[in-house]
Formats: structure tokens, sequence, C-alpha cells
């Protein structure tokens, strides 16, 4: 940086010292014609004028030794010239000894100092030592007349030079009134301080206008700072409120996953009460058959019962005919026993008959014996069959229960009723009034009795503890004269167990003596009415319990509608706010896009307007300098044209000077291209006819169209007003064609299309069928300088200018492109159909 | 030899006063100042310059604000403005005004300007 600026500087220092001394020649010699040779240089008018000034000015005290003048100079001429001076000539009357300065420090012993640097920031400081220390300060073309003393001054025609009397006077100088006669003027302090005055008011101007500037800047910039960082804030609190929204959510998520669990368990569980009650249901269709089952064998029971019963009917008939044909036998027999008493009594009498009869009576006794053996046979078989039934029979006579009942002499049941009722000792009395006539083995069994005694014994404790429920009815059916009766009642046996039986009594006395033979049977229902209350008892629990299992499979099905009605709502909940989130999510992805694409269009417009501001100094800056460079080539070629030049040099020289001014055109264009930004946005705005701008484009653009591609144009027929200006919409549709064309290597088609959008835009397409533009780069297009072109084809300027020119038309560009395919630009203008 | 148009070149730039003297000095006598108060100066004591070239950006008194001063000496005395910076609003309600003739952008092209010279002289 630094090298090439001062490279720079001196090339400009020797090129304008070249086209100096060029003039200089002339006036010099025509100046000092008289004193010194025609081929006076510069420095040595210089050198001469220092010696002059150094001989023409009094010291304020004597002067010792040899007479010192200090170089300050990065120009070796004027040095040298002065150190071959000193061998001729002396200055009051003194030896000369010239000396280099490298430094503030070397200035000590010095008489005179002469000053010419590039930079001259220190002179200050050497213009106060020189003034305190008495050094005669000589400056060579310094600026600033307020701070010399001497100063040489390279003049139009002429060096001639200023001198200051002020500041010589106050350093202690005395200046002889001859040191004007070379060409010297006297400083005009007062213009000098003019002059002086209104650089430091500028400085001063600039300086402030810089500050506000600045603070100007800084402000803008903190206010983007502060939109930034409220935009970051904003996405920070956004990003948070997605983050607790997918905390809820997975809370809720894992919440349902609980209830799931949970609901799954308990359509387990009911399963497994499902399966409980089939088997309960089983159970019960088990016992049912069971019951059934039991129910037949009691039907069996009873049948057979019965049949025992009738047999027993039979066989009681048949005993009953067998008896009383026995007791007619019997009375026969009494009654022959009396006519043979008779008989007998008559024997005596009639001693013939009574051999005679004597036989018939041997033979009559062996048939009552054979009867009565037939008869002790069917007792003993009524026996056998009374004591082997496998039925309780009780063999009862109740005769004297009977007379007591009747002895009461009690009209009817409603009176018996009312007497058993008035006189609770008559059951009682009844009871003791029965006997016991015999009981069957079975019955002993059935009551855990040895005897008949015994069950009598114990039937009396049953009754006096109350557990003969029936008897009463009993008791009654003698008094209704009944012949039979069927009950069932409840008894004891002997161990305290309880027994259920059925009781069923029959009177089986002769006629005429009535109830004094009752036979009654007990069958032992016991195990029968204890399944059966069992069975009761089971199915009541079993109803019971499917009662109870129905309503808890009701309460739990309630449950779990409840608790599915909740999840629904809660998934529905869920669902919604699932929604919401996404369109949450959705808003927060394009605003934070739309920030973005803000953020990049922010920070292009603001790169564009920098960049503005900072080109109109420098296109100044660089405008100058190279208005010298060429103002000077076009003396230059001045200077050769009336120099007496060989010709083969002139030829060399006028292809250098084309050659530098192709450079400084070159520049010169970069800052014009740079100067588009500089403008504002205050340029005409007027009707445009986009298709003859486009036309022609393509005719500047012909010479490079011509032979390489084929344009295509489509142009809408659609009338529409664009409003804009045309100048910069040439240098649009030039640059991007220009391109285009470029894009193309040697042959292609360029097409390019308007069609009117939507009433309000106009679309212009331009298409090529070039190399394209690959990815990487396509980004970066719009980007000043930025070029793919060879240094001096392209600055690389064209696009970032298209775009600006583009947004101030309130327009849209884009690129579209493929490596090797073409490339799109797609260009939107704002029109209306006012016409 | 016959008398040379006198014009005057104001620029706040030693140099490009210099080498434009050098350049036109086979066509023009030309009168050189750094700053419009020395323009000012010199018009008043040549009253025969006949064109005024003048910079656009100097210390003090710019271009266009020499230019009016220039008028109130001279109301036809044709100017024009060779400046390194851009066209501006200034600049082009200047032009409109005919305040300045022409805007010429440095670095010039001699043949135009001398052209411009040659049109007003």
């Amino acid at each position: 940086m630094n090298s090439s600026k001062q490279s720079g500087k001196t090339n400009y220092i020797s090129t304008s010292v070249f086209g100096r001394v060029m003039f200089m020649l002339l006036i010099v010699v025509a100046m000092w014609g008289g004193k010194v040779k025609a081929q006076v240089s510069p420095e040595e008018i210089k050198a001469s004028l220092i010696i002059h000034f150094c001989d023409n000015i009094d010291w304020p005290s004597p002067l010792k030794g040899d007479f010192i003048i200090g170089c300050y100079t990065d120009d070796e001429s004027v040095y040298q010239v002065l150190s071959n001076a000193t061998k001729i000539v002396k200055v009051q009357g003194k030896t000369i000894l010239v000396k280099r300065l490298n430094s503030l420090d070397d200035l000590e012993g010095c008489h005179a100092l002469y000053y010419q640097r590039s930079y001259t920031s220190d002179l200050i400081t050497f213009f106060k030592i020189a003034r305190e220390t008495n050094i005669l300060l000589i400056t060579d073309n310094y600026d600033d007349q307020l701070f010399v003393m001497v100063n040489i001054v390279d003049e139009v025609d002429r060096i001639g030079f200023r001198v200051n009397m002020a500041n010589l006077t106050l350093a202690g100088f005395n200046v002889k009134a001859n040191i004007l006669l070379n060409g010297g003027r006297v400083v005009d302090i007062k213009k000098a301080y003019e002059r002086f005055e209104q650089h430091l008011k500028d400085s001063r101007t600039r300086y402030e206008r810089i500050t506000q500037e600045l603070a100007r800047k800084e402000s803008l910039l903190q206010q983007k700072d502060d939109i930034i960082q409220q935009k970051e804030t904003e996405i920070d609190q956004y990003k948070n409120d997605i983050d607790s929204y997918t905390q809820e959510l997975s809370a809720l998520n894992s919440q349902i996953h609980i209830e799931q669990k949970l609901l799954d368990q308990k359509a387990e569980e009911l399963n497994q009460k499902d399966g409980e009650l089939d088997i309960i249901y089983a159970d019960i269709e088990k016992k049912l058959d069971e019951l059934a089952e039991l129910r037949q064998n009691i039907d069996r029971l009873r049948s057979e019962s019965d049949t025992l019963k009738t047999e027993i009917g039979q066989k009681n008939v048949v005993l009953n005919q067998q008896q009383v044909s026995l007791s007619n036998q019997r009375r026969y027999l009494m009654l022959l026993l009396g006519l043979a008493t008779t008989l007998l009594i008559a024997a005596f009498a009639l001693t013939s008959l009574f051999l005679l009869k004597k036989k018939h009576n041997r033979e009559l006794e062996e048939k009552v014996v054979m009867r009565t053996k037939e008869l002790q046979v069917k007792n003993e078989q009524y026996l056998s069959l009374f004591n082997l039934a496998p039925v309780s029979i009780w063999e009862v006579d109740f005769t004297a229960v009977k007379e007591l009942i009747d002895s009461k002499e009690l009209k009817d049941e409603k009176e018996y009723d009312r007497y058993v009722h008035q006189n609770p000792d008559f059951t009682i009395a009844c009871f003791r009034k029965i006997n016991f006539i015999n009981i069957n083995s079975a019955s002993l069994e059935l009551y855990r009795v040895h005897s008949v005694d015994e069950l009598a014994a114990f039937y009396e404790e049953l009754y006096q503890a109350g557990a003969l429920a029936g008897l009463e009815n009993e008791f009654k059916a003698l008094f209704q004269n009944k012949k039979r009766s069927n009950y069932e009642a409840i008894r004891m046996d002997k161990n305290g167990k309880r027994l259920d039986v059925l009781i069923t009594w029959l009177d089986v006395s002769e006629n005429n003596n009535a109830y004094s033979r009752v036979l009654l049977t007990m069958t032992d229902v016991t195990r029968l009415r204890k399944i059966e209350s069992e069975l009761r008892q089971h199915q009541e629990n079993l109803e019971e319990l499917v009662k109870e299992r129905t309503d808890e499979i009701g309460t739990l099905n309630e449950e779990l509608r409840i608790q599915n009605e909740q999840l629904y709502e809660a998934n529905e909940e869920l669902k919604t706010t699932n929604e919401e989130l996404t369109e949450q999510k959705k808003m927060l992805d394009s605003a934070l896009l739309e920030l973005k694409q803000t953020q990049m269009q922010m920070i292009q417009s603001e790169k564009m307007a920098s960049l503005g501001i900072l080109t109109s100094g420098i296109a100044h800056e660089i405008n100058n300098p190279l208005n010298f460079i060429q103002t000077g080539l076009y003396a230059l070629e001045l200077a050769i044209e009336e120099a007496s030049v060989p010709k083969e040099l002139v030829e060399d020289l006028q292809s250098i000077i084309e050659k530098m001014s192709i450079g400084i055109k070159r520049s010169s264009a970069i800052v014009k291209s740079l100067n588009m930004f500089s403008r504002k946005d205050s340029h005409v705005i007027r009707r445009c006819d986009i298709h003859e701008i486009i036309d022609n484009t393509l005719l500047i653009l012909n010479h490079e169209i011509k032979g390489k591609c084929e344009v295509q144009k489509y142009f809408t027929e659609k009338s529409f007003v664009l409003e804009g200006n045309d100048e910069n919409l040439h240098q649009v549709f030039l640059n991007i064609i220009m391109n285009s064309i470029q894009a193309i290597q040697s042959a292609g088609t360029l097409t390019i299309l308007t069609e009117v959008k939507s009433n309000d835009k106009l679309e212009i397409r331009i298409s090529d069928t070039g190399k394209g533009i690959s990815k990487k780069i396509l980004d970066r297009i719009y980007d000043p300088f930025f070029t793919t072109k060879a240094p001096g084809e392209g600055v690389g300027m064209g696009l970032s200018i298209v775009y600006k020119i583009i947004k101030e038309h309130r327009g849209t560009i884009q690129y579209f492109s493929e490596l090797n395919k073409g490339t799109d630009v797609i260009i939107t203008l704002p029109i209306n159909n006012k016409s | 030899m016959e008398k040379l148009p006198k014009i005057i070149y104001v620029d706040d730039e030693e140099i490009n006063l210099t080498l434009f003297q050098l350049t036109f000095r086979k066509y023009f006598e030309v009168c050189i100042a750094n700053s419009g108060q020395e323009g000012l100066e010199l018009l008043e004591i040549n009253p025969d310059i006949c064109f005024v070239i003048s910079d656009m950006k100097m210390p003090g008194m710019d271009g266009l604000e020499f230019i009016q001063k220039v008028k109130t000496l001279n109301n036809q005395l044709p100017c024009i403005i060779l400046s390194g910076y851009d066209r501006n609003d200034r600049i082009e309600s200047a032009l409109q005004s005919q305040l300045i003739k022409e805007y010429v952008m440095k670095p010039f092209n001699k043949n135009e300007l001398h052209q411009i010279l040659d049109k007003y002289i």
C-alpha cells in the first residue's frame, strides 16, 4: 500500500518534472541568459539561489568557522550541485560546508537549512528550531507561506522565490536589500494568513461534516443493530415457545401412553373376568345339570317309594283278606268247638257217631294247625317284610288317643282348633296316649336308637323340646276320622342330627276298631332337602354373583366409557394443539425466512448505499490525477512535435503515449461506472418504450452479435405504459445482453421475450444457450467488482449497476442458469394500463 | 504573430493549471488562477478574457459560485465546468438555466474540449 503510493508519487513527480523541464529550459535561459550558460538545470538555479540567500542575509552574531549548509531533502540533485559549488564559491567570506541531514538531530551547527521533502509534515518543527537557533530556513515549494523564511517557488515560466520578512526578522536575521534582485518577492503575509485561515475553516467544516456523518452512520448502525437484536430476541422467544410446546406435547403423549396402558390392563382384566364368568356359568350349568339329575333321582326315588307303597298297600290288602279269612276261620273254629262240645255231650249219647266224628275232628284239627301254620308263615312274612323294608315303618295304636279326642265331644274343626289352642297340654296328653306297637329296623337306624322303647322315650324328649312339628295335624286327622295323611316334617335323630322326613300314615285297623293299627312310614329326605337348599343357596349365590359381576362389569364399562371419552377429548385437544403448533411453526418458519430475506436486502442496499457515498469521493480523487496524466500526455505530444526528435523515436513515443491513453480511458471508464452509485434517485422519469430500448441495444451490439448468434424476439402486442429512465434502462439491457452474447462461445441463440403479467407487471425474459453460470458464482453476480472476465474486459460492476437500476424502477431481476445449457434472466418491471 | 484568444482556467490543483496552459498554449492565451477569488481578480484586470473554464470543487468558492460571480461582471461570458465529479442536480439545473454551457468530465478529451471552445469563442 505504502510502497505503491510512494511509487505513484515518484512517478507523478518525475512526470511533472519532466514536463516542466521541457518548458523551463526555454524560460530560464531567457531570464538567466546573461549570467549563466544556455544549459542551466533547475538544480543549478536552486543551488545558486541558496548561496545567494546565504550571502545576502546578516546573522545576528558573527559567524565562526566554516559556513555550514544542511540539506534535508529527498532530491539528491540540489545537494550534489551545492557540494560541487563549495569548491568555487564562498559565503560571507567563509568556506561552505554542505552537510546531508537525515534527522532533526543533525541540525546542530548548521547556519542554513535547505528543506525539500515530498512529505512536509515535519516542517513546522524544523521551522521552530530554526527560528530559535538562528538557522536560515530555505524551503522549496512549500505551500504555507506563514511557515517559511525563504521559499523557492517553481513558477510558470521561471524559478522564483518568496521572502517572509516577519519570520526572518523574528529569527534575528537582517535582510540585505539586494536579496530580491534575483526575481524574489516578499510574502504577502495578510494574503497568506487569509489563505491559511480559509484552509483552517474548510478543514474544520469538513471535519464537522465528517463527524456529523459519522454520528449519523453510527446511529443508523445502532438502529440496525437494535432491530437485529430485537429480531433475535423474538426468534429466541419463538424458539422457547416451540420448546415448551414440544415438551407439553411429549408430556401429553406419555400421559396418553400411560392411559392407553391402563385401558389395555382394564380390557385384559375384563377379559379375565369374562373368562371367570364363563367358568361360573359353566359351573352353574353343571350344577343345574346335577340338580336335574338329583331331581330325576328324587323322582325315581318317589316313584320307587310309590311302587313300594302300592306294593305295601297290596300286601296289606292281602294281609287283611287273610286276617279276615283267618278270623272267620277262628270264628268257625269257635263255633265248631262249641258244637263239638255240644256234640261231645251228645257223644256220650251218640258213641257210634263219636268215632266218626273223632276222625273228622282230627282232620279238622290238622286243618286248623295247617291254617295256623300258614297264618304264622304269613305273619312272619309280613314281619320280615315290615322289618326289612328300606323305609322307616311304624306300627302305632292310636286307639287311646282317639278315645281321648272323642271324649272331649267337640263338634267341628273350629271347636277342635279352639280347644287345642286353649289347652296346650292337650297335645301332650294325646301324645302320651300313643301306643307304639312296633317299628322296623330302618326306623331304628333312622333315629339312631336301638329299641322301640328307646324311640318312644326319645320321641317324648323330642316332643318336650318342641321338635315334633306336625304332630297336631296327626291328631286333628284323627279327630276328622281320616284314614290316611301325608306331610313333611322336621325331626331329629338321637345324635341331634336334623332329619327331614316325609311322613305317610294309613289306618289299617280292622273295621270296628279304628286306629288300633296305624302304619306310619317315614322317608328320609334330609339329604335331598339339604342338596335342594344347598342348590337353592348356590343358585342364589350364583345369581347374586352374576348380578354382582354384571353390576361390576357395568360399572367398569361405565368407567371405561368415561375414560374413553376423556381420552378421546384429550386426544382431540392434543390434535388441536398439534395443529396449532404446526401452524405456529409454519408461521415462524415463514417469518424467519422473511427476516432473513429482509436482512439480506438490508445488507445489499446498505452495501450499495455505502458504495455510492464512497465512490463519489473516490471518483473525484481519481479523476483529477487521471486528468494530470491525460493533459500531461497532450503537453508531451506537443513537446515532441516541437522538439527536433528523430522520427523513429517519435513513433515509439507516440505508441507509448497511445498506450498510456488507453490506460487512462480504462481507469476513467471504471470511475464512470462507479459513479452510477453516487447518482441520486432524482433522474428524470418518463414514459419509455421498452421494445425500442431493447432494439437500440441490439443495434449497438450488432457487431458482437453478427455471425455469432441468432436473435429471436417475441414482443408482446398488448399495450402498456412503462415509466422509467431510458438511459438507465439502456444500460441494463446493454449489460445483460452483452453478458449473454459473451456467454455464447461460438454459436447459439439469444431469445428475448416480453409479456404482460397480471396487468401491472411486464416480464422480460432474456435467454441464451451459452456456457451458463455455476451455482457457486450465481450468488455473487450482483456483488460489485465481481467478474469472471479477463482483466480489461470487464470491471465487475455491470450486474451490480443493473441490480441497482432495476431496484430503482421497483422491479425484480432473477438469474436462472445451468452449466453448459444456458442462462435465463427474468426481469419484471411495474407497468400501468391507464394509457 | 496573431494575438491568441484569451481564456481563463480556474482550478485549485496547480498541476492541472500548468498542464492545461501548456496543452493549449498554441491556440489560447490561458490565464490561470488557483481559486475563484484569484480568478475574479484576474478577470477584472483582463477584460479581454472571452471564455471561462472552472473546476467544480475548490476550497472557499466552488465552480458554480465563482461562475455566478463572473456573470455579475459579464453576463455574456460563456462558462463551462471541468470537474472530476459526476453530474449532479446542481449541475443539471445550471445547465438548464444556461449558467454554464457545458459540463466536461476529467480526464478531458483535448479535441472535445477544443471543439467546445471553438464553438463559443
